[in-house]
């Protein structure tokens, strides 16, 4: 059935153009595992590899960006903290500089009370001191007056009454105002 | 009556020819046209049969030596032969991409078809008969172009698809069918005609020295370049609309 090439025209025949196919077709298999294959898988790869990197870095971008943020927050609330801290700081400061004025305020009012009660109590000495002078010394006066010597009885009779009104005199001051004992003996001194 | 007119010129011109530059301008036409059948295990063929086997032999060992020896020193930054293979394929697989999942079977067959064409024409710079100036040859790579048009149009959208494609518009069966004459007759056309012109220009024994060189140019490597690049485009053109 198959005319022979020069019975075709321009030499046309079935059984070359089957084999042109045929020799095609292992062209296009050859090419296809040995050539395009292979370098479409290692562009592919390639490509695949740039794409991993780019998603890694994006990922690690993020994640950096979000530690960053954290560790902003974080700085943020330490300085929080450490402004409430020196507030409460001061504030124990404040209530501590308080308690010792307080205290030194109180010693100092304890020193004063000690140091007045130690007076009234030296004046109560000199005074009893001082009565026995003046007591002495009426004693010397009144001999000296009368040009002879006075006795126990005489005493006992004319100065012991004088002391003993000096005395009540003077205790009934000391007991109303210790404060105001210094003037009053000064006055007697005199 | 035409005919007779036309003969009647062509005889007249090619004896003019003959007597002004004294080749012999229808014998290369003649040869060019209807070469001496040779042998193939019985069967008589036309030459560019071994011409396309030649081919097909220097690409299939190219693509040996480049699997073995160069594909595995691949480097991450192209350079030299890498970078023309990667920008082959990838040139071609981007013709492809539209195709969806036909892209990995019709990027190798379109990159195939140009390499082939490419190659077995350029073979005329060393005075082998290309392989496309044989109508089978053409024939060949249309009906080729032809089977898988209508493969993975079947394999996309199913034989109703296909059908629906030519039922609603029966143009389309003209169209279809035109396609493998169109691709055939084209790549027979361009190539035959410079392979013609050549093989003139060396008939012509003072022709044969410097025209040559600007000739081969313009009808061959040209010729090459284009053809493939065209037939490697109409392919994936014709192919994704079948797809669609």
């Amino acid at each position: 059935m198959i005319m022979s090439a020069a019975d075709m025209p321009l030499g046309l025949n079935v059984i070359e153009i089957l084999l042109h196919i045929f020799n095609f077709i292992i062209l296009i298999v050859a090419v296809r595992f040995l050539l395009y294959k292979p370098i479409k898988k290692f562009m592919d790869k390639r490509a695949q590899g740039y794409a991993d990197e780019e998603a890694d870095y994006a990922r690690k971008k993020e994640e950096a960006e979000k530690m960053k943020a954290e560790a902003e927050d974080k700085i943020r609330e330490a300085e929080v903290k450490a402004a409430r801290i020196e507030d409460d700081a001061n504030a124990n400061a404040v209530k501590e500089a308080d308690a010792i004025l307080e205290n030194a305020r109180k010693d100092a009012k304890d020193i004063v009370a000690r140091a007045e009660a130690d007076m009234a109590a030296k004046e109560v000495r000199e005074r009893a001191a001082l009565s026995r002078e003046v007591t002495s010394l009426a004693l010397t006066m009144s001999s000296k007056i009368l040009e002879r010597e006075v006795n126990a009885d005489d005493n006992e009779a004319v100065i012991a009454p004088l002391i003993e009104q000096f005395r009540a005199v003077h205790a009934g001051d000391a007991d109303s105002d210790t404060t105001k004992a210094a003037a009053p003996e000064k006055k007697k001194k005199k | 009556m035409l005919t007779m007119l036309a003969s009647a010129f062509t005889d007249f011109f090619a004896e003019s020819y003959k007597e002004a530059f004294g080749g012999g301008m229808s014998e290369a036409v003649q040869e060019a046209i209807d070469p001496e059948l040779v042998d193939f295990f019985g069967l008589k063929v036309n030459p560019s049969l071994y011409s396309a086997f030649l081919g097909t032999a220097i690409i299939v060992i190219a693509c040996v030596i480049i699997r073995i020896f160069v594909i595995p020193r691949f480097k991450k930054q192209p350079k030299g032969l890498q970078l023309l293979l990667e920008g082959l394929v990838g040139y071609f697989d981007k013709t492809a991409s539209p195709l969806k999942r036909q892209a990995s079977f019709v990027g190798p067959y379109i990159a195939t078809a140009a390499i082939f064409i490419c190659l077995t024409t350029l073979m005329e710079l060393l005075g082998i008969r290309p392989a496309f100036a044989s109508i089978n040859t053409c024939l060949a790579f249309g009906l080729s172009t032809f089977f898988v048009i209508n493969y993975c149009g079947l394999r996309e959208n199913g034989l109703f698809g296909r059908a629906k494609r030519y039922l609603g518009n029966p143009i389309n069966i003209i169209t279809d069918l035109a396609v493998p004459l169109s691709l055939s007759f084209r790549l027979f056309g361009a190539i035959m005609s410079g392979f013609i012109i050549v093989e003139l220009v060396y008939s012509v024994i003072y022709l044969s020295f410097v025209v040559p060189a600007a000739v081969s140019v313009i009808t061959t490597i040209f010729h090459a370049l284009i053809q493939s690049f065209l037939f490697a485009t109409l392919s994936a053109i014709f192919i994704g609309e079948a797809v669609e």
